[in-house]
């Protein structure tokens, strides 16, 4: 190697070094790090009872036309939660035909959380609107079960699974 | 003729008494590649400071008359930061484990077993590895730590 | 002159002599400088997560929905100074809240919990020479009413001066 191609060789060595102790320092320390994190809200629906299972028991009558007293039970709260418009929540019996009657309608239904519909009648086991235009909220209201019995019917025990869903209207 | 060889032993014995013993003796053991600094610039998150290893020196020297060692020690005042140095591939005598130089640290062994025969001179690579952890600091701060790394060859 | 021959004769041994016996055939020495330049270094272990509140995140009755994660690790290292560890994101107005906090932090002082914002918020203060860690914790919280969508967030950790 000739004595100029020598330097020239010196010279490079020397930026490399220069390179090699300045860009590190420039670039290979960070005083800050990032870090992407998506938060993603889902559809969900959640509904629930708040209460234990009810026995309604009639053994009573009303006073002048001698004819069972309707038993009436407000012990139940159902409560949800949805961050979805448009549902609503819908109720059924699993006993088809049963032999007195049993009705369920809601009270003190949080505002804006929906529109309650009339009394619903267990008399099937179809499953029928209870509260309708359920929008983003969390709500809920109290379950008023009423059981009906006339002089007719005689006695016995009807046994009621309820189930209450919340679906797209 | 007495007269003459009392002024010659004269000579000879104020030039061994004025030389300074490092220069006596610069002829069997000499450092080479002059002084160094060796810089720490990076370190991972979570762990400590990448060292950084320094092999541009090396060190020169002879057999002796007897069997032979080489010691190394350091003078670092305020010395913060680690420094370690080892002999890479003696020509002559074994390379003691890895020392770690710290100040006022007596003697220790670098290279041993240096024979007292074959060929004269021998080498080896001085190879200085520079560590430090977060917790030590910088150099802003700290300053500097300036090692005056001495090696000494003696009889073993 | 005979004797002041043998006297230097014998001077002259005696420093001969003195280097043998001492042993030390030479000595040679050089100067290391070791040189620390001020390093601070931070990372994310994990680059990107995904936190969902789904089904199972609510409560029926509840409007609030959190979601919980702690899958990351905040990791520093410092040689200069008390510093601070800042964070905050690149979204202007999230729609839903994010929050953190630093959990077990192995140096410094965890800053209590804060709702996410363009602006930079403490995460970690008097964070000393060190190399550390701590757990992130994100809680994202979505009200029923504000339905569903997602936000993208870039969080940055920075390490400050305190």
């Amino acid at each position: 190697m000739r004595p100029k191609q020598q330097n020239i060789a010196k010279v490079i060595k020397k930026v490399l070094a220069c390179v090699t102790l300045v860009v590190p320092a420039l670039f290979g320390q960070t005083s800050s790090a990032k870090q992407v994190l998506t938060l993603q809200v889902l559809e969900l629906n959640k509904i629930d009872l708040v209460g234990t299972n009810l026995t309604l028991t009639i053994n009573s009558v009303e006073p002048g036309d001698w004819m069972p007293s309707p038993e009436v039970n407000t012990n139940t709260t159902l409560v949800w939660t949805s961050n979805c418009a448009s549902k609503k929540i819908s109720v059924a019996s699993s006993n088809a035909s049963s032999r007195f009657a049993l009705k369920v309608s809601t009270v003190d239904l949080s505002p804006g959380a929906g529109l309650t519909t009339s009394e619903v009648s267990f008399s099937d086991d179809a499953t029928r609107d209870l509260i309708v235009g359920v929008g983003k909220s969390a709500g809920k209201c109290q379950l008023r079960f009423t059981a009906v019995a006339n002089e007719k019917q005689g006695t016995g025990a009807d046994a009621y699974v309820i189930t209450f869903t919340i679906t797209s209207s | 003729m007495m007269k003459r060889l009392a002024i010659f032993v004269s000579f000879l014995t104020l030039g061994y008494a004025h030389l300074p013993w490092s220069t006596l003796q610069a002829q069997e053991i000499a450092v080479n590649g002059g002084n160094q600094t060796m810089t720490i610039t990076t370190g991972s998150p979570g762990a400590e400071p990448l060292p950084v290893v320094n092999t541009s020196t090396t060190l020169s020297y002879k057999r002796q008359s007897v069997v032979a060692k080489i010691t190394v020690g350091t003078n670092c005042p305020g010395q913060s930061f680690t420094l370690k140095v080892v002999a890479v591939s003696p020509t002559k005598g074994v390379a003691a484990p890895g020392v770690t130089l710290t100040n006022g640290m007596p003697a220790a062994d670098f290279i041993t077993d240096i024979p007292r025969t074959g060929v004269l001179n021998a080498t080896c690579t001085l190879q200085y590895t520079a560590s430090a952890l977060f917790s030590q600091g910088n150099s802003l701060e700290e300053g500097n730590d300036v090692h005056t790394v001495t090696y000494t060859i003696l009889a073993q | 002159m005979k004797s002041f021959l043998t006297f230097q004769c014998v001077l002259c041994l005696i420093v001969l002599v003195w280097s043998e016996a001492a042993s030390q055939f030479g000595v040679s020495s050089h100067t290391i400088t070791v040189q620390v330049q001020d390093i601070t270094g931070i990372q994310v272990n994990i680059g990107s997560i995904n936190l969902t509140i789904s089904g199972s995140d609510a409560i029926a009755g509840q409007d609030a929905m959190t979601t919980t994660d702690q899958s990351s690790t905040l990791l520093w290292g410092i040689n200069g100074g008390t510093k601070k560890i800042t964070a905050q994101t690149s979204l202007g107005s999230p729609f839903f809240t994010l929050k953190v906090v630093a959990l077990s932090p192995s140096q410094g002082t965890a800053a209590p919990e804060v709702t996410l914002s363009s602006a930079p918020q403490d995460l970690l203060l008097n964070v000393g020479k060190s190399s550390g860690s701590c757990t992130l914790q994100y809680t994202g919280i979505a009200l029923a009413s504000q339905g569903t969508g997602s936000d993208a967030h870039t969080i940055t950790f920075t390490v400050q001066a305190q």
